[in-house]
């Protein structure tokens, strides 16, 4: 039975690094759904504990209560907006994961709706009680500074190994 | 019941299967990589890491400009990839139909370019893409991406529709980054 022993473990293996892999996209695709949809409760379980989330928008946030008050607050709008992560590149290792990608953010504007930002992100994930949860957010305006390339720079090489 | 030796054998065949999936699920997660991977590389200016994701003799087919594996690094250094990035751009993938073919493949999907101007961010291009990729030693990489601008073309709309564009001839090959 070895052989089936050691081909089992093997399939154990890499069903454990796509399920990581899929959970991880599960978890970065309903941050932008929970936000547009006041769904701050959620927003919560999202972060870690000690989350922070440094974006140009403001100061950096630091922790769940901040990240629940700007969920409240992006659902209040009373205008139309929408929050689109796009396509991202994810990175797992073990109990992280690093998410690198650009998203966008759509603003109603009388009849139409325009693009009012575009920005590079890097998300740092950790498995926390076996569940993954952002431990930090970088977001940052792709309106030609060196530091949201970065960003973008930084993911794609740790991507290529 | 039959004997140890076929439930041996039964459990055997049953992994090789479950291998088999597993493969195939293992080979469109890392395509999607490979498409998810072009606009970071592409917007951080990063001309290795857009030529590592293409394989040795591979092709990028533009309107008017023709790209090989070996002048794949120019897509980021041409004048108007310049201009994107210096005002700020993000090119952005949706997400591909991909169709495998044991150490082939092929994803179909829309790419938008964003580019700042002035207080907001317009979409400069909406695109048609088809990418041939192989499996080779070092993972899936793209032997042919093609890529139509969505602006009533007939071609564009074959790309979505599943249709293989024809080769690229000499005067689309003669046409090189340094044509604009």
């Amino acid at each position: 039975m070895t052989d089936l022993d050691q081909r089992l473990a093997a399939l154990e293996a890499r069903v454990q690094e796509l399920s990581d892999t899929l959970e991880v996209m599960r978890v970065i695709a309903s941050y932008a759904p929970s936000v547009d949809g006041g769904a701050a409760d959620v927003i919560g379980r999202f972060w870690t504990e000690d989350a922070v989330y440094d974006s140009d928008a403001d100061a950096p946030l630091v922790g769940r209560g901040p990240m629940v008050e700007l969920a409240e607050r992006v659902g209040g709008l009373t205008f139309g907006a929408a929050h689109f992560f796009n396509l991202p590149i994810v990175t797992v290792q073990g109990d992280h994961a690093v998410v690198t990608g650009e998203s966008n953010t759509y603003h109603q504007e009388g009849d139409r709706y325009v693009v009012a930002r575009v920005s590079s992100n890097r998300w740092e994930l950790d498995r926390v009680d076996g569940t993954w949860q952002v431990r930090h957010r970088v977001n940052r305006l792709l309106d030609g500074s060196p530091e949201a390339r970065e960003l973008l720079a930084r993911g794609t090489r740790e991507s290529l190994g | 019941m039959g004997t140890a030796d076929d439930r041996v054998a039964g459990l055997a065949a049953r992994l090789e299967q479950l291998e088999a999936r597993l493969r195939v699920v293992e080979d469109l997660a890392a395509i999607n990589q490979v498409v998810a991977s072009y606009g970071p590389a592409a917007d951080s200016c990063d001309g290795d890491a857009v030529r590592a994701l293409w394989a040795e003799g591979g092709t990028y087919e533009l309107q008017g400009w023709f790209y090989t594996s070996d002048t794949m690094a120019e897509t980021v250094t041409s004048d108007l990839h310049h201009r994107y990035v210096a005002a700020g751009s993000a090119h952005v993938m949706s997400a591909p139909k991909i169709t495998l073919d044991g150490n082939r493949a092929v994803a179909v999907n829309h790419s938008r370019v964003f580019v700042h101007e002035g207080d907001r961010w317009i979409v400069d291009r909406a695109a048609a893409n088809r990418w041939d990729l192989e499996r080779t030693p070092a993972g899936w990489k793209v032997r042919r991406r093609v890529n139509r601008l969505l602006d009533g073309n007939a071609e564009a709309r074959s790309l979505l529709a599943g249709e293989e564009p024809p080769a690229a001839d000499q005067a689309d090959r003669d046409q090189t980054a340094s044509d604009r």
